[in-house]
Order: structure tokens, then C-alpha cells, then sequence
């Protein structure tokens, strides 16, 4: 598999855990990695991965490395590489990444880009590959 | 110089032997000092602010926790700049209610006169809390509570859970994890937030710092610059 799939206990070096009976309003910035199981309202951008739980609750637009949700998102979610939708999830926004599952049950109410903003890296390695083709 | 401060609990007759006993030791030791002996008409701040005037280096707090926690606020709310650093000693009475002492590696009374006569010393990191410090924890446990985060979010907790801020004391000064590390936490789960300022709003419930005094919020609790300079025995185990 090219993407590793994260799970709650794979990301136990969180750096931060918005808990199951906490809200969080405001916009959230971070490096490392956030599981979020409670509500959140704002904006979340970390350069890590998130993980939204099953009876997480959000609305806010999210940013990171690689996602993966189970709760309820309100938002749009630009996901650099991959991102998991569980069979619990349900977005309601706009969702950009690179690598994409989504389960069977699977709310996603939204326009779907993939691949739109490569990182200036991959994008040359995108264009050497389709010069090599066009070989 | 060295100044002890006899907390006000050892006025009871029940540690007269004891105090004795030290005495003697600190004698043989030629770690001889002042003694001051708190009371009703002397509290720890005062009297550690007159000696600290007087010229007094080393204060040695000679009682438990609390008397460490009220002697460490007391001596850093002296303290202008790093270079002028006054040194705190410990001598543990209590040695039930030493966390403090014993996380300094102080463990027993035998040990606190020999650690005092190695003088090995160390700095440590404080956190504040409105005009206080503290060293370890801060600790709330109360419903309804609002915590504003780096000025940039909001926390509610939306069940009674207890809130613990821990201080990284000993961390230097140019770590970038040089942060408090905040749980929200009941039976059902927790939360972890890495933060340099929180803001504890809650109507009327105090704050419990290092196991030891109060304080009342609104509390606002913040990395700073402050650090307090220990003398520590050989097997401290501070983070």
C-alpha cells in the first residue's frame, strides 16, 4: 500500500487530543499529529496527521499532511497525501488530496479534487514520468 | 551565608528532637546558619524577604511541601535577573508530604544535611500562575470551566473533569518543548493540548498548585523566564 493507514493507536505520540467531552472553539495550528473525538468549531491546519474519531463532531476546514475520518465534518478538507473515509463518516464540504478510500456507508456531500496542488516535487516527478511515456 | 526557615509546624514540641538532631548535624557539618522560626507574627514571605535583604544566599526551607512551595515563591519574587540567583535548600520534616524534596532527590533528614554539605546545585524552570509559581502541577477540579489557549482557542469542558497543567522544569531555556503540557480528563477520556499560556476561567473553584497552596481563578498560567537554583541531592528525578 502506498499510504500507511493510521489508526488511533498508531498515533499515540499525538501531540494534541481533543477529547470526547471537550469543545474546542478557534483556529488550531499544530506540527505533530491531532486526534480530535469531541467537537471542534474553527480551523484546523497542522503539517501532521489527523485523526477524526467516530463521534467526533466538527466544523471548521481542515488541513494536513493525511486524515483520516470517522465523525461528522463540516468543512472542507485539503489533504496533502492520503486520506481514509471510514464507513461513520460524513463531510459535508469540498475535499482535496492526493490519495483517496472511502468505505462503504460513507457520507461525502462535496466536490472531490484529487491531485490538483502537487507539492513542487512530486509534480516533476509527475511531468518526468509523462515525458518517459511520451518516449 | 545560610538562613534556615523552620516552618510554623515545627513549633510543636513533637519535632523538638528532631530539630535537635539536625541542629547537631549541621554543626558537625560546619553548615551552621540563622534560624528563623515562623509563627503568628512572621510568615515565610516576610521572613524570607528580610534575609534575602540582609544579604542571605541560601535559604533552606525546613518543613514540607508547602513550606518548599511558599519558600520558592518567595525567594523567585526577589529574584532580579539570572545572575543574582538565590539558592534554595531542603530539609524535609514531614517526609510523608516531601514530594518535592524527594523529586529533588532529598529523601530523608540524614541525607537533606549531607546533600545541603555537597551543594550540588541546579536550576529549574518555573511556570507562573497570576503573581505565584509553581514547579510540577497545577490542578483544578471543577465543572464549567473556559480555558483560552495561546490567545488562540477556546476550550469547554462539557462534563466535570479535572484539568492538570504540568510545568517542565527542567528543560533548558532554548528547548522548543519548553511548553506546559495541559490533560483534561474523566472516566470517559481525556484531552492533551502542548501550550506556553492558558487562561482558567471558573466561578468561584480554586487551583491547587504542586500539591501545596491555592489559588483562586480567574488564573493565568504561563511559561516564563523565571527559574529558581536548587540544591539537589545525587538521584533527582525531574523532567
Amino acid at each position: 500500500m502506498m499510504f500507511k493507514q493510521e489508526t488511533k493507536e498508531t498515533i499515540r505520540e499525538a501531540e494534541t487530543i481533543i477529547g470526547p467531552s471537550v469543545m474546542v472553539k478557534g483556529n488550531f495550528n499544530s506540527s505533530g499529529n491531532i486526534v480530535i473525538e469531541g467537537v471542534l468549531k474553527g480551523g484546523v491546519k497542522t503539517a501532521g496527521h489527523v485523526y477524526i474519531g467516530d463521534k467526533a463532531n466538527i466544523v471548521a476546514d481542515i488541513e494536513a499532511k493525511s486524515a483520516r475520518v470517522g465523525g461528522e465534518v463540516r468543512g472542507n478538507l485539503k489533504i496533502e497525501d492520503y486520506l481514509q473515509v471510514v464507513s461513520s463518516a460524513k463531510i459535508f464540504g469540498d475535499v482535496d488530496c492526493l490519495s483517496l478510500s472511502v468505505e462503504s456507508g460513507a457520507i461525502i456531500n462535496g466536490k472531490i479534487v484529487m491531485s490538483k496542488d502537487l507539492p513542487a516535487d512530486k509534480k516533476e516527478v509527475k511531468e518526468q514520468a509523462e515525458i518517459d511515456l511520451e518516449k | 551565608m545560610y538562613a534556615y526557615i523552620y516552618d510554623c509546624f515545627s513549633n510543636d514540641p513533637k519535632y523538638g528532637k528532631l530539630l535537635h538532631k539536625i541542629e547537631k548535624r549541621l554543626t558537625d557539618l560546619n553548615l551552621n546558619g540563622k534560624i528563623v522560626r515562623l509563627g503568628i507574627s512572621k510568615n515565610i514571605k516576610v521572613a524570607i524577604d528580610d534575609e534575602i535583604r540582609q544579604g542571605t544566599k541560601t535559604i533552606v526551607a525546613v518543613g514540607n511541601d508547602n513550606t518548599v512551595s511558599q519558600a520558592i515563591n518567595a525567594i523567585v519574587s526577589n529574584q532580579s535577573d539570572e545572575k543574582n540567583l538565590v539558592t534554595l535548600g531542603i530539609i524535609p520534616l514531614d517526609e510523608k508530604e516531601n514530594k518535592i524534596a524527594a523529586a529533588f532527590g532529598i529523601t530523608t533528614i540524614g541525607d537533606a544535611c549531607e546533600i545541603l554539605l555537597a551543594r550540588r546545585l541546579e536550576s529549574f524552570n518555573l511556570a507562573r500562575i497570576n503573581q505565584g509559581f509553581f514547579l510540577f502541577k497545577a490542578i483544578l477540579s471543577a465543572p464549567d470551566s473556559i480555558l483560552e489557549i495561546d490567545k488562540n482557542f477556546i476550550i469547554h469542558n462539557l462534563k466535570p473533569m479535572i484539568i492538570e497543567a504540568t510545568n517542565s522544569p527542567h528543560l533548558s531555556a532554548e528547548d522548543e518543548q519548553k511548553k506546559i503540557k495541559l490533560r483534561i480528563y474523566n472516566d470517559e477520556g481525556e484531552s492533551l493540548f502542548y501550550l506556553r499560556e492558558l487562561l482558567i476561567v471558573n466561578s468561584g473553584a480554586s487551583i491547587i498548585a504542586d500539591d501545596s497552596w491555592k489559588i483562586k481563578t480567574p488564573a493565568r498560567i504561563k511559561i516564563g523566564e523565571d527559574k529558581i537554583r536548587v540544591i539537589v541531592g545525587k538521584e533527582r528525578h525531574l523532567n
